[in-house]
């Protein structure tokens, strides 16, 4: 399932607009937003840095392989990420790339963010 | 949703932000490395690849060699320069998003790039239209030299809070290059000293490269348990 939903406008900062948000990040990352921050820390690090190795992961993470992997599986099921084999000098490679989904995602979580750190 | 989910939320959204943004600075770190020995080699090239151009006979020939190989190297090095100057500002951007909203500024951001690129193709007309000679030239060097330092000890500070020992090195040694080169060019009417005053800046660069590489992984110390936000 892929979801194409554009961040919401900041003007709309209501109670509503929140949880309209909270609803399609919540779809984005495919589990409650209050239960995925292993999923939001890999798609705010993707949003930052656009490309990272498997290896770069699992070192900002500390996750284990298998637990990195099965997060990894559903960002990229949701269309949020692309994961691409390459091949260097040293072996294959992985590496992992945030799609214009993903970025939409972290815009979410942005402005998610921001209308809640104005309401404090 | 009432008050205290609403507070609930942005506790946890801010400490998932917070724990992303320390994470990144071991990225950060490492792109700076790779920074650094990027120009270390540009400013290498820059300086001495007069040598072997200047055995160039035909006049215009020479010129053209200089003006290609400069317009080269600074097309590079600006290109991954750009590369480690956006992850540093998108960063940034969040590091504002979890404090300061009403702080966010692209619009800023984008004038100093675009100031940037101004100042940089300016630098290399007037080194090829051999203004760096006179005391004009070399007054619009040291400052657009000088502007480019401060904007990277800016960058560092932001992207990395407090900036490592390299990264002070760096800065500083550039600025001793910068300055130092241009006071001998004036005492001296000539550009004799000049390449040797950039030498110390050039391996300190290269050390500086080695050193934030290695430990890069130094940031992860005090690395946050991912399931704390739960």
């Amino acid at each position: 399932m892929i979801l194409t939903v554009k961040p919401v406008d900041s003007a709309g900062s209501n109670s509503q607009s929140l949880n309209d948000l909270l609803e399609i990040l919540g779809k984005q990352l495919n589990e409650p937003v209050m239960k995925s921050t292993a999923r939001l820390i890999i798609i705010i690090s993707l949003a930052i840095n656009r490309k990272l190795s498997f290896t770069d992961l699992l070192t900002i993470t500390s996750l284990g392989k298998g637990s990195l992997s099965n997060h990894l599986d559903k960002l990229q099921k949701n269309g949020l990420i692309k994961i691409k084999t390459v091949f260097k000098q040293n072996g294959p490679r992985v590496s992992i790339e945030i799609t214009e989904n993903g970025l939409d995602a972290y815009r979410n979580y942005s402005s998610l963010l921001r209308e809640l750190t104005g309401l404090k | 949703m009432n008050q205290d989910e609403l507070l609930a939320l942005s506790d946890h959204l801010k400490c998932v932000g917070t724990k992303a943004v320390n994470l990144d600075r071991y990225l950060q770190r490492r792109a700076w490395g790779i920074y650094y020995s990027i120009w270390a080699f540009s400013i290498f090239l820059f300086i001495f690849l007069s040598y072997p151009i200047g055995y160039i006979n035909q006049g215009y020939i020479q010129l053209l060699a200089y003006i290609t190989s400069y317009v080269l190297i600074v097309f590079f090095a600006s290109y991954f320069s750009g590369m480690v100057f956006s992850k540093a500002k998108r960063l940034v951007n969040l590091q504002r998003s979890l404090s300061y909203p009403q702080q966010m500024d692209p619009e800023k951001n984008s004038f100093i790039g675009i100031l940037l690129i101004v100042l940089l193709v300016a630098a290399i007309s007037l080194i090829s239209s051999g203004l760096l000679k006179t005391s004009l030239g070399i007054l619009l060097e040291v400052s657009f030299l000088g502007f480019v330092d401060f904007y990277v000890y800016r960058m560092l500070k932001k992207s990395l809070g407090k900036i490592p020992y390299e990264g002070l090195m760096a800065v500083s040694f550039f600025m001793f290059s910068n300055i130092g080169s241009a006071i001998t060019v004036i005492i001296y009417r000539s550009s004799e000293y000049f390449e040797y005053l950039w030498i110390p800046t050039v391996i300190v660069w290269f050390l500086a490269s080695i050193y934030s590489l290695y430990h890069a992984r130094d940031e992860l110390v005090n690395q946050p348990d991912m399931q704390e936000c739960n």
